[in-house]
């Protein structure tokens, strides 16, 4: 008789059902930005109405037919000023992301692959900077140059720049003491050809990693000052501009903060199922 | 080997005061770039129509009439006798205001911490256990770290506890009650973060070699799980706690704001809404200190925790 | 539970299999798919059926994939995650373990059988002192109070051989070297007397040295009638500790029998090729692949050359004088029978028998492709670690010099400093007679292509992003063609295609060498060239340098840790311990007549292929 042995006894997730299903969340992602785009492109193919247009009359309806998001203080739609913050709130959070990627890919390669010294040097600022965590290194713009969309966005790229950094100095490292790039040094390949064919391809494809995981969270970071007062200010129809406007109603008109904050939190959500699956995809 | 410990450790603390030194020197003359005359900000910005003695009054006191490497020399002196000015708009010593502020902010800080470290080291060893829940639970975590900001989630909490259900107060009270859900806002992203890599952790451990030997001897399932594999998932949360511990304080800002809670986070966003630049200074430094002795803290357990690294170090230094 | 060789006689039957069969899932079917049985993948192991006896020893032996290391976890219950296990029988201590509970199972592990697991370095929990990780076993088994079984992991540890056990149970597995952390692990798995001891691949990633003595131990162990089970795919190791032998391929039983039967008069093909394919003992030149008269061919079956052959060998890279290559025995037989060891040399002097009375040192005004002249390197600073130290070695054109030393011994660093990869502390190295290093890079450069490089691991010396067409023409440079190429080192222009990450272990290491021959070097730097690959790939990449050799006249610095492949390979030989060369002469002469203390060691800690009689294998 042939028996079946039951000893397993240990079962694990990694890439078993958590990856299963992440694999439907990646096309539910894939969606939802597709969606964000035509928000941001074409916002009255999904809501036809003003999101500035104003009518007293019906001031602070809850969620229902006609209204799915509600009405706010003024009596504007929610749902079209959400749908029509897609195009501000997406352009804040690229603008920001490619300042902070631009910079940290100044600092990351030139730390990497400008000798000893300027590694030294740049490393030392990294330290620096990261001595201000979070927001505070945006605060510190704002604190100079004053609240406003323009500042926030810049705030949020240099506040994100050194993390940046420290990853792509790091990645192009050892990109550059790899094996690969030693065998291109024995075949007697010039410093030039190497860092062109070598060195900066493969340091720079996990780049577009970052750059999509960053766009999330630049949106968050960048509703974050809007919400304290510091970024793009009511009655604009940028969503981190909705919540700082809605606050003050929070306990009788919860609608005001919900739906714009779920749209960031989507969005953010989204950027980052994305980006991790692609960086899973990765080789090695 | 005692030698060359005491000479890493000091090497830290010295990187450390760089660190403090740089920060200090940088904000400095970062805030120089504010346009306008800073005299006039202190009294009130441009609309206040200061008279010319008050002016001149408020340059003396703050040495704005002299040249900037004087102020910076002078900045500099203070500084190191643990002075950091007044404040423009409280008028005040900067140190007695953050003297006042800095509890509340530090207890609402460890408790987060406290609190995100337990969820995260739970998660990170229930949700490898295998079976669909866990699984999506354990790839969720990421998602939840990166995409729930505290200010939609304070939102959510507020709706669900204080407006819905009644349990907790919606503004921070004097007691207990009221910073749970501060606390709570603070510690999940962090705990979403801080689970993420545990949990990586826990997983290449539960790979490792020794936990199939450990098995091979006879050790069940919570042993493995016990005895091995959770100092391993601790192991990234300690190294992170340093970085956990500004991202709180930044956090800070905007929960404390939320929920009307004296301390740290809101004087800093009342001073540079105000632009009040020994406040900024002030504050910002002190969280640069903060944040420079956890770093240093945690990377000292990390060491004694884990001997590999010491290793690694070594042969990183023979590489480079 | 305690003391199994009290309560086991020796011969009794510890393990019974009959009808073992393990297999992997049925892929990823659907969400929290546990495997059922109408999903269950292909069979990894395939009716497998054995018994091992107190006091005997059974080796297990196969390549990777063989499906040896499943077969051994398969006994204890942990074949690992989505595996389906069945057999017709499967007993320990004579009570069927078929549908046993998990509680079962864990009695078993580490109580009745131990399992010393794959990889030594890295199966003790490294933030935990060896003594606790003992002790668990202890715990899990005895009744032993934790003073007494701090007490008896004293004792063990004294056992296996353990120096200064009482402070050692302290310290961390990181603390200690490789062949302590492998005392340690076999001293956990037998903590709880335990009577049969299943060891995989236990000296694998050990020194020659330390492996000797970590087989004394196992040795030892099996005297005192514990039961073994050893799985390997070293037939040396085999030959020296197995009473029985089971040759697995592709998850089967390939041939069974004591070890005298099946490695001295081996049925099975399979069995009598992996046999060939041992490079130890066999003499210089005569092929691995497919001895039997015919001389080394490139891709392992015999493949014409094209006309072209003579013209793509760099005149200076042909030495002056005579044919390249020194005569060679072509007749299998001559280097077959002949064992290894010391005492034997004369049957051997043969394939380097110019090169015995000229000292391996450069300035006789030979044909020296590579001249290192008193090297040396310290790494890290005032006070570091001398890596290298005054190592001087020439290599002829057309010829082997064999650099061999264990691991730390700075041979890679040799290798590091020869390529110019490494800058010297002192000492220089001549390329073709001119100065190479020290020197800057932009003055190597132009040079670069009379020196290429092999290395261990191949795949990571590729980028990643590139197809094996792009990486050979871009060695190649316009100066032919891929195919070509790919031809010479036995490959189809198929792979040209493919990223290496495609690839196998084999074909990645001969893209490797296809790419370091594109530039047409005189000479190749190998270092480790074959250590990471199992025997029979071994055995054709060692025929394809050897081809190449012939063919190009192309010298090799060839380093490895493997005694038997640098034997096989070399015409001279240089031993290096500590950073230093501590002898080095014409390979036959050393291997006959070793000169220093520490090569003598070395070549009495070679495991050597041998049945009991110590006689001859003949098939």
């Amino acid at each position: 008789m042939t028996a079946l042995i039951g000893a397993e006894a240990d079962v694990r997730a990694r890439g078993g059902d958590g990856g299963r299903m992440l694999g439907a969340a990646q096309w539910v992602a894939i969606a939802f930005l597709g969606l964000l785009l035509v928000a941001a492109v074409a916002p009255w193919l999904l809501a036809p109405g003003d999101p500035l247009a104003i009518d007293p009359g019906e001031a602070f309806l809850a969620p229902q037919w006609g209204h799915p998001f509600g009405t706010d203080e003024s009596g504007r739609d929610i749902y079209t000023r959400v749908v029509h913050g897609a195009a501000p709130s997406l352009v804040i959070g690229v603008a920001a992301t490619a300042i902070g990627i631009a910079l940290a890919l100044v600092l990351g390669l030139a730390a990497a692959l400008g000798g000893r010294i300027v590694d030294f040097g740049v490393s030392r600022l990294l330290e620096v900077l990261f001595a201000f965590p979070g927001l505070l290194l945006a605060l510190l713009v704002i604190t100079v140059y004053g609240p406003g969309v323009v500042t926030s966005t810049i705030a949020v790229g240099l506040a994100t720049a050194p993390g940046y950094a420290r990853i792509i100095r790091s990645q192009t490292r050892s990109v550059a003491a790899s094996p690969y790039v030693e065998a291109a040094v024995v075949l007697g390949r010039s410093r030039t050809r190497i860092l062109s064919r070598h060195i900066l391809p493969n340091a720079v494809v996990p780049v577009f990693v970052l750059v999509t995981l960053g766009v999330g969270q630049a949106i968050v970071w960048a509703a974050a000052l809007s919400y304290l007062g510091l970024g793009a200010e009511p009655p604009a129809a940028e969503w981190g501009a909705m919540l700082f406007a809605g606050k003050n109603y929070l306990a009788t008109a919860w609608w005001l903060t919900f739906f714009p904050g779920l749209a960031i939190v989507l969005s953010a959500a989204a950027t980052t199922v994305l980006g991790r699956a692609l960086q899973r995809r990765r080789p090695q | 080997m005692g030698l060359r410990r005491a000479g890493r450790i000091g090497l830290r603390v010295l990187g450390g005061v760089f660190v403090l030194w740089a920060a200090a020197t940088l904000t400095f003359f970062g805030l120089r770039l504010i346009p306008g005359d800073p005299a006039q900000a202190i009294l009130g910005g441009p609309g206040s129509q200061a008279s010319a003695e008050a002016l001149a009054a408020v340059r003396a006191e703050y040495g704005l009439d002299q040249s900037i490497w004087a102020q910076y020399g002078l900045y500099f002196s203070r500084l190191l006798g643990g002075d950091l000015g007044s404040s423009y708009s409280l008028r005040t010593p900067v140190s007695e205001v953050i003297g006042a502020q800095i509890g509340g902010t530090l207890l609402l800080a460890v408790l987060a911490l406290a609190v995100a470290w337990a969820i995260a080291l739970g998660l990170a060893v229930w949700s490898t256990r295998g079976g669909r829940v866990a699984g999506v639970v354990g790839s969720g975590l990421e998602i939840v770290a990166a995409a729930v900001p505290h200010f939609w989630l304070a939102t959510v909490l507020v709706l669900i506890f204080s407006t819905t259900l009644r349990w907790l107060p919606a503004v921070s009270t004097q007691g207990p009650e009221g910073l749970v859900l501060p606390v709570l806002t603070l510690a999940l992203p962090l705990a979403g973060f801080l689970g993420q890599v545990m949990r990586e952790s826990v997983l290449d451990a539960l790979d490792a070699p020794f936990v199939l030997s450990a098995r091979a001897r006879g050790e069940g399932e919570s042993g493995v799980r016990w005895r091995h594999v959770l100092r391993h998932g601790a192991l990234p949360g300690i190294a992170l706690s340093g970085w956990a511990f500004g991202w709180l304080i930044s956090g800070a800002v905007v929960v404390e704001t939320i929920f009307a809670r004296p301390g740290l986070g809101r004087t800093l966003l009342n001073a540079v809404q105000l632009r009040d630049v020994p406040l900024v200074i002030g504050v910002v430094l002190v969280v640069a200190l903060g944040y420079v002795i956890m770093t240093v803290l945690t990377d000292a357990v990390s060491r004694v925790a884990d001997p590999r690294l010491a290793v690694r170090e070594r042969e990183q230094e023979r590489v480079s | 539970m305690s003391g199994g060789d009290e309560t086991t006689g020796v011969g009794e039957v510890l393990v019974r299999v009959e009808g073992l069969r393990v297999g992997f899932g049925g892929g990823r079917s659907g969400f929290g798919a546990r495997s059922r049985a109408s999903e269950r993948g292909p069979a990894v192991v395939d009716g497998v059926s054995f018994e091992v006896r107190a006091g005997r020893s059974l080796a297990i032996v196969g390549e990777s994939g063989s499906g040896k290391s499943v077969t051994a976890r398969a006994l204890v219950g942990l074949v690992g995650p989505g595996s389906w296990v069945t057999a017709d029988a499967l007993e320990v201590d004579g009570i069927s373990m078929l549908g046993a509970s998990a509680a079962a199972w864990r009695r078993v592990r580490g109580g009745r059988i131990g399992l010393v697991v794959q990889d030594a370095l890295v199966s003790l929990d490294p933030l935990r002192p060896i003594g606790r990780e003992i002790a668990d076993a202890l715990r899990l088994h005895t009744t032993l109070s934790e003073a007494g079984r701090r007490a008896r992991v004293e004792e063990l540890l004294e056992s296996v051989g353990m120096p200064e056990p009482r402070s050692r149970m302290r310290q961390r597995s990181g603390e200690l070297s490789g062949g302590l952390r492998q005392r340690a692990l076999i001293a956990s798995a037998l903590a709880a007397s335990p009577a049969l001891l299943i060891a995989d691949e236990p000296t694998t990633a050990l020194d020659s040295t330390v492996q000797a003595q970590i087989l004394g131990l196992f040795e030892t162990i099996k005297a005192r009638g514990t039961g073994l089970l050893f799985i390997s795919h070293d037939l040396a190791v085999v030959s020296r500790i197995a009473d029985d032998v089971l040759v697995m391929r592709g998850g089967r039983v390939v041939e069974a029998g004591t070890v005298e039967a099946v490695l001295g008069d081996p049925r099975s093909s399979y069995t009598k090729a992996l046999l060939r394919a041992v490079p130890a003992g066999v003499a210089r030149g005569v092929s691995l692949v497919a001895r039997g008269g015919s001389r080394v061919a490139r891709g392992g079956s015999p493949v014409a050359r094209g006309g072209s052959s003579g013209v793509d060998i760099p005149s200076e890279s042909r030495p002056a004088s005579a044919s390249p290559t020194p005569a060679r025995p072509t007749s299998a037989s001559e280097g077959m029978s002949t064992p290894l060891l010391p005492g034997s040399g004369e049957a051997r002097v043969t394939s380097a028998s110019e090169g015995m009375s000229t000292p391996l040192l450069p300035g006789s005004g030979e044909a020296w492709v590579l001249e290192v002249a008193g090297v040396s390197k310290t790494f890290g600073g005032l006070g570091g670690r001398k890596a290298v130290d005054g190592v001087s070695l020439g290599v002829r054109a057309g010829t082997t010099v064999g650099l061999v030393g264990e691991s730390g011994s700075g041979k890679t660093t040799v290798a590091r400093i020869v390529l110019g990869l490494t800058a010297p502390d002192e000492g220089s190295v001549r390329l073709g007679g001119e100065a190479w290093v020290p020197g800057r890079e932009r003055d190597r450069r132009a040079r670069r292509a009379s020196l290429g490089a092999v290395y261990q691991d191949a795949l990571s010396s590729f980028d990643p992003r590139l197809t094996v067409q792009q990486i050979l023409s871009d060695a190649l440079r316009g100066q032919g063609s891929v195919e070509g190429l790919l031809e010479e080192v036995g490959l189809e222009a198929r792979v040209a295609s493919a990223r290496p990450l495609q690839l196998s272990g084999g074909q990645r290491q001969r893209v490797s060498i296809a790419r370091a021959l594109a530039p047409q070097p005189s000479v190749i730097v190998l270092d480790e060239p074959v250590s990471a690959l199992d025997v029979s790939i071994q055995a054709q990449i060692l025929d394809l340098l050897d081809a190449l050799q012939r063919e190009r006249g192309v010298a090799y610095l060839f380093i490895s840790h493997d005694l038997g492949v640098v034997q096989h390979m070399s015409d001279e030989l240089a031993v290096m311990k500590d950073g230093r060369i501590v002898e080095q002469g014409p390979a036959a002469s050393v291997f006959a007549a070793p000169s220093h203390a520490y090569t003598r060691a070395l070549l009495a800690a070679a495991p050597v292929l041998r049945t009991r009689e110590g006689g001859a294998l003949a098939w």
